[in-house]
């Protein structure tokens, strides 16, 4: 089978999801005050200044990602992505400087669950972890919905293997669990850090809904990993085994930190985030190790 | 470990995700074992032995070695 990944229609099915994304994206948000304000001081209309601000974040993002593809060309991998992440960064930046994303999460959830407290830095962790768990997880569910079509929507890598957009009923079965187990865990970290900033009388709902959305995603890893094959299965005892030692490090580190009075004690939710920190990053680089850089190894085989 | 797996596919005009069918393991599985990146258990060697009606030897060597040879 043979599929021409680098045909130009191809690449602009993954910028269009792009600038979908950041359409949606720039939807949650609403404009700062202090940009309105600047804006109105220059004599541009209101409404054409909130148009104008909320068509940034996909003028932005778009840009960095036409910037970065026509920089990268003809580069290796390693400095493709540093352009894209400096270009992505800076794109982020102003977004976040002309923007307030998300702002009608916080209000429905108080509105379900009663107010919040200011988050702690752990809060932060935990919400940080539930989102990327939550936004990968319905990436890797549009990869089981629709196969290679969406594979190519989220690939902007102009030389990227044909062999790889291949998905198959089998592998889209597994990254159909996958996504299951990915969004359960965004839930019950996102629904720990409610808990953990909601008043006394009100933890008691977020943590039924953490504790349940545990149990699913606990659950889906183990038949998930009844599915995998022996590479797979080596990739999660490897991302565990060097997550173990970073963390065992670390809070050994900590322990003589804490003693010495230079560092706050530990709580049980700040050894979630760190050791789930640990693992996603530990699982990203061996599996990307496996998977990536395919050509300098070519030389070695047949 | 060197193997032959990439032009015993190219062979039989497979693609990586027909062999990864064919054997019941992940497409990654096959391009990591053609890359040199994963050397397959013993069952799996003998399982690829098998399907390409092969000597474990024939498809698989040491670096140092020609396999087959």
């Amino acid at each position: 089978m043979s599929i021409e990944a680098s045909k130009p229609s191809r690449r602009a099915a993954g910028v269009l999801t792009i600038a979908v994304g950041a359409a949606l994206l720039s939807a949650t948000g609403q404009p700062t005050p202090k940009v309105l304000a600047r804006l109105a001081e220059l004599g541009v209309p209101d409404l054409a200044a909130r148009l104008a601000v909320h068509a940034l974040p996909v003028v932005l993002i778009v840009s960095a990602v036409l910037l970065g593809t026509a920089l990268g060309k003809g580069r290796s991998k390693m400095v493709r992505w540093i352009i894209y992440a400096l270009l992505g960064g800076v794109a982020g930046f102003f977004t976040g400087y002309c923007m307030d994303l998300l702002v009608g999460v916080p209000v429905a959830i108080e509105a379900l669950n009663g107010p919040l407290a200011e988050p702690s830095a752990v809060d932060i962790g935990l919400w940080t972890l539930g989102a990327i768990s939550i936004f990968t997880g319905l990436m890797v569910a549009a990869l089981a919905a629709f196969g290679p079509p969406a594979a190519y929507a989220i690939n902007l890598e102009p030389d990227c293997d044909p062999e790889a957009m291949d998905i198959r009923k089998a592998e889209r079965a597994i990254y159909g669990l996958s996504s299951a187990g990915l969004v359960t865990m965004g839930v019950a970290s996102v629904a720990l850090a409610i808990a953990q900033q909601s008043g006394d009388a009100t933890t008691l709902g977020p943590s039924i809904i953490a504790l349940i959305a545990g149990a699913a995603s606990a659950f889906i890893s183990i038949v998930l990993w009844n599915q995998m094959d022996e590479l797979q299965r080596r990739q999660v005892v490897n991302a565990y085994a060097v997550s173990a030692l970073i963390v065992t490090a670390g809070a050994f580190v900590w322990s003589i930190a804490e003693v010495q009075g230079l560092a706050p004690a530990f709580s049980a939710a700040a050894a979630f985030v760190t050791i789930s920190f640990a693992q996603m990053v530990a699982a990203s680089i061996i599996t990307a190790t496996a998977a990536g850089n395919a050509r300098a190894k070519k030389r070695r085989t047949a | 470990m060197k193997n032959q797996l990439r032009v015993l596919r190219a062979q039989r005009a497979w693609s990586q995700a027909d062999l990864a069918e064919k054997l019941k393991v992940s497409r990654q599985t096959i391009n990591a074992i053609e890359t040199g990146r994963y050397d397959p258990s013993l069952p799996l060697a003998f399982t690829i032995a098998g399907l390409f009606e092969l000597t474990i030897e024939a498809i698989f060597s040491p670096d140092d070695v020609e396999a087959g040879g």
